[in-house]
């Protein structure tokens, strides 16, 4: 055995004397603050074993790479959770039942949001991408590039937008429709705008 | 100390060990040998090697390969074996039916048997005859090759349980979705035409679909998030079939959901999956997966299905478009889209990441309804009526403390039906009880309510709710729902 070997070995002894001390430091603290009588909680509770599981592993990582917690000391290895308060638990279910019961359609929208897309992989996008979705525009919109005022496009269908979502007796095809139809106007005066257009937020 | 408590910790590290394999394996296809993706990987997995070792798992480990799983002791290893398919063909291809590791197992050392492993000029590298010399020339020392004949047989069942069909599928599903995600890292052609059949099997063997659930949740091998789109897949096709949406819409929820996070094949794997708090211009690429995702689809040679492209695009987006990314002009997501967004968050809330706990499903509601108007509040509402507030498969326990488990919805959120595991303290059950309940209905007096619920590591109390019990869809709003939807099916599409 070289003498890595043996200080290693040296090391993977260390480490299981240690797991096993603490495991047994733990499981006697719970026990102790258990309300549970002896017999119930030396039955085997799965929650906590996977809590000593998880914690020894926890503690392996730190005996193993002691040098990682002392290069980056702010990044703790303790894991996020979210906090939920029992009230907002409490109120859930009468939440669930406060909105109103509406019809759902998988496809609803559906080519208002296709047309979009195209148009924005068409000023954003380089490439097959944008080719693709020029073509597209072409072929199954008839959207081609002869107009102008592009921002009017932009004003138009976000105010028509808007309208028809506060207008409860448009009905749903309608609403499409016009939809549709102002993607299909934005998208031609946005392709015949000179210059490309750049996303927001887009990678610098 | 008990043996249990000793054998969850061994069992733990064997599996934490053979996920650390399959991820070497994933990493692979994906990146050099000497990146810096594959050498952490392989450290990973000599630490948990070595950590199996120190809770005194027998050495060397020796793990077996079948056909579809992998097995430790002649247990399956479920979790590991999710998203193991061409590992397991990779063994399979060489004849290898179980491989045994040393403790003294270097990464280098493990990198070389993976050389073996998976490139195709080392196919018959292995091959009886002249293994020992090739195992000497790669400097092989810690790793046995035990062959097919030379070791016991993995299990090979020929008739298929449903559980052993779920797991198929689901590595069908994780398989096909890896594959794609390396094609698109690569700028190669998609298989969507493969996404689209793998989808239209498992939405016709879609019989249990809270198995396969159950099952996709103990895969935590994350390669491109890959367990996550599976995971939001099946949630997506659970919901539209509740609906009541034909094969061919479940198809294109499937394949939509499942193909929704392909844009981050593009993002940089530094930043996909770094643990800490990103940078500004980390953030910036994280935003852009959607629009790449959408983008990427658009390349393909074959036309894509706009709902994939939608969910891609939209999934960020709540139900006015806010969100990200910002279009070019206002989009406004689909009913698909809405849907997967749904699907999205809460899978995202209840799984286990790198730097956060996973919430139960009923505190990730209530988190979902804190920000309510990110979501289509009547998607995020038959999203809940369909899983309930206590999905099938939840461990509870009720205010008598009996144990129990969610075998059934029953159409009210807060009350699905249960299969008692104890009687009331944790105490047998007595003979003559009824082994199923459900939740709010009176027994023996008195009226059961779920006190306590749990996930695999940790448990939290529910409170007592607040007495406003919602009111089950009515058959006349679902069939409306349904005539209209089928009214739009049969409507000729829209000419350009």
């Amino acid at each position: 055995m070289s003498a890595g070997d043996k200080a290693q070995q040296g090391g993977n002894d260390g480490f299981r004397a240690a797991v096993a001390q603490w495991r047994l430091n733990l499981r006697t603290e719970v026990k102790k603050s258990s309300s549970l009588p002896s017999a119930m909680f030396d039955a085997c509770d799965p929650m906590l074993e996977t809590r000593l599981a998880e914690s020894a592993e926890a503690m392996l990582a730190c005996l193993q790479e002691p040098e990682d917690r002392l290069r980056d000391p702010g990044d703790s290895t303790e894991k996020r959770l979210e906090r939920v308060a029992d009230d907002e638990l409490r109120r859930l279910p009468a939440r669930i039942a406060s909105i109103e019961v509406v019809p759902l359609h998988l496809r609803t929208g559906l080519l208002a949001e296709y047309l979009g897309i195209l148009t924005d992989t068409a000023c954003v996008a380089n490439g097959p991408a944008q080719h693709g979705a020029v073509q597209l525009l072409q072929r199954d919109f008839g959207v081609d590039a002869d107009s102008d005022p592009s921002q009017l496009g932009t004003l138009l269908t976000q105010q028509v937008q808007d309208s028809l979502a506060n207008c409860p007796d448009a009905c749903e095809a309608t609403a499409e429709q016009i939809a549709v139809a102002c993607q299909r106007l934005g998208a031609a005066l946005l392709l015949h705008a000179p210059g490309p257009t750049t996303a927001p937020g887009a990678p610098r | 100390m008990s043996r249990a408590t000793t054998g969850d910790l061994q069992a733990h590290a064997v599996a934490m060990f053979a996920h650390d394999l399959v991820t070497v394996a994933l990493n692979r296809q994906l990146h050099p040998a000497d990146s810096r993706f594959v050498t952490d990987s392989l450290h990973d997995a000599v630490r948990a090697l070595k950590l199996a070792e120190a809770f005194g798992v027998e050495m060397p480990l020796q793990l077996q390969f079948g056909d579809d799983l992998v097995y430790h002791d002649g247990a399956a290893l479920d979790g590991p074996s999710l998203q193991a398919r061409s590992l397991l063909r990779s063994c399979a291809e060489r004849d290898v039916a179980a491989m045994s590791f040393a403790p003294e197992l270097t990464a280098d050392e493990l990198n070389r048997c993976f050389d073996l492993l998976l490139l195709a000029h080392n196919r018959d590298a292995l091959a009886r005859d002249q293994r020992d010399v090739v195992l000497r020339a790669f400097g092989i020392r810690n790793v046995r090759f035990l062959l097919r004949s030379a070791a016991d047989p993995a299990d090979r069942r020929t008739t298929l349980d449903a559980q052993r069909r779920a797991l198929h599928g689901y590595q069908d599903l994780a398989e096909c979705l890896q594959q794609n995600h390396v094609r698109a890292h690569r700028d190669q052609e998609l298989d969507v035409d493969a996404a689209a059949t793998i989808v239209e099997r498992t939405v016709a063997s879609f019989e249990e679909p809270s198995l396969l659930l159950s099952l996709a949740t103990q895969d935590d091998v994350d390669r491109f998030t890959v367990g996550h789109s599976v995971r939001v897949a099946l949630l997506a096709l659970q919901v539209a079939r509740e609906l009541g949406a034909s094969r061919d819409q479940l198809v294109h929820v499937g394949a939509a959901a499942l193909m929704h996070d392909i844009g981050k094949s593009k993002v940089p794997q530094e930043v996909l999956f770094k643990q800490g708090r990103l940078t500004e211009d980390e953030w910036h690429w994280m935003a852009q997966h959607p629009r790449l995702g959408a983008q990427i689809l658009l390349e393909q040679h074959h036309t894509v299905d706009p709902h994939a492209i939608g969910a891609a695009f939209c999934h960020h987006m709540g139900p006015t478009g806010k969100g990200y990314p910002q279009p070019a002009l206002p989009v406004v997501p689909s009913g698909i889209s809405r849907l997967i967004r749904v699907c999205d968050v809460f899978e995202a809330l209840t799984s286990v990441r790198p730097y956060k706990r996973a919430l139960t499903p009923v505190e990730a509601y209530a988190v979902m309804f804190r920000n309510e108007q990110d979501f289509d509040p009547a998607w995020l509402r038959r999203f809940v009526r369909t899983l309930g507030l206590f999905p099938t498969g939840t461990r509870v326990q009720l205010d008598d403390h009996t144990d129990a488990i969610v075998v059934a919805q029953t159409g009210c959120p807060a009350r699905p039906e249960v299969r008692l595991l104890s009687g009331p303290d944790g105490a047998p059950l007595p003979a003559g009880h009824p082994e199923r309940l459900r939740i709010g209905d009176a027994l023996a007096g008195r009226v059961p309510r779920i006190a306590q619920v749990s996930t695999h590591d940790r448990a939290i109390s529910v409170p007592e709710f607040d007495p406003a019990e919602p009111e089950v869809l009515t058959q006349t709003a679902h069939d409306a729902c349904l005539s209209t939807q089928m009214a739009r099916d049969l409507a000729p599409k829209p000419a350009g």
